[in-house]
């Protein structure tokens, strides 16, 4: 297990972390469940929770079993599915409140990421990671419901439309990789970033679905 | 189609995806950029193909797909 990641600029990254792209399925081992309120850097807890009530206003969706607890290797989070429907999204505790977690120390990995050109660029390093985990839980292809089945179609043609696209601009090659991906980035580009056609997209989808 | 041509390192990274242990947020920067680049000649490869369909929902998984089939060639 990865000792804290983000605790400071010495400590090992996490072996892995965000979402995987399998992650509705994780089987790793989920530690003991705590409230966020359990986070005891307050500006990491004020951080969080902020990023969660921007989620909910911006998207109109409202993810409200969110937790803290210990993951596996450092995953950065996962959000946990239960018969194809999202159940909870639980943060790993070794990121947001590790010893010494600092906002500045969990934003490094995100700002990272913009440097590379890996992740779509926002001005909230932190909330990036809260906001992207959401988002894979309010629709991934995984989930079973009939209305995220419904979305399924919609996210897929917008994916396909979106690589084709030579224009588009702001967004992290990570959102190429897969339609889960592209559907957390382009919702965090939604939440945190500049708007544009896709991120429009994306919300209509999440309306006309009641994701 | 040219050849596809990947290094140690991108061969790495994509193992660590399909495995699902990759990254967006915690991987080095070095395994990010070599993501990076993996994706780019997946995205070329897509579109000189034209497999936008045949891609589906995930463009690595298929770009390696690509790879493994050429190199059994």
């Amino acid at each position: 297990m990865a000792k804290t990641s983000g605790s400071n600029s010495n400590s090992k990254p996490p072996k892995s972390g965000g979402l995987k792209e399998n992650d509705s399925n994780y089987k790793g081992k989920v530690g003991k469940m705590e409230s966020l309120a359990s986070i005891s850097n307050p500006a990491v807890y004020k951080t969080v929770k902020e990023s969660i009530s921007r989620f909910h206003s911006v998207l109109g969706v409202r993810q409200k079993d969110i937790k803290i607890a210990t993951l596996d290797a450092g995953v950065g989070g996962v959000h946990l599915t239960a018969n194809g429907v999202s159940k909870q999204v639980v943060l790993n505790k070794q990121v947001f409140n590790g010893k010494g977690t600092t906002t500045q120390s969990i934003a490094k990995w995100a700002e990272a990421g913009y440097k590379s050109g890996h992740l779509t660029k926002t001005n909230k390093p932190v909330a990036h990671i809260v906001t992207h985990e959401l988002a894979h839980a309010t629709w991934n292809s995984n989930l079973s419901s009939p209305n995220a089945k419904a979305a399924s179609s919609s996210v897929n043609t917008l994916y396909k439309k979106w690589k084709k696209d030579k224009s588009k601009s702001g967004y992290g090659k990570y959102a190429t990789s897969n339609v889960n991906e592209f559907f957390a980035e382009v919702s965090t580009k939604a939440v945190h970033g500049k708007a544009d056609k896709y991120t429009k997209a994306v919300k209509d989808i999440i309306q006309k679905y009641k994701l | 189609m040219n050849k596809i041509v990947l290094n140690a390192k991108q061969m790495a990274v994509v193992q660590k995806y399909v495995d699902g242990s990759y990254s967006p947020f915690f991987s080095s920067t070095e395994d990010q950029e070599a993501m990076n680049q993996v994706l780019d000649m997946a995205n070329e490869l897509e579109e000189e193909l034209d497999a936008y369909d045949e891609s589906g929902d995930d463009l690595v998984k298929w770009f390696w797909k690509q790879y493994q089939k050429q190199e059994q060639q």
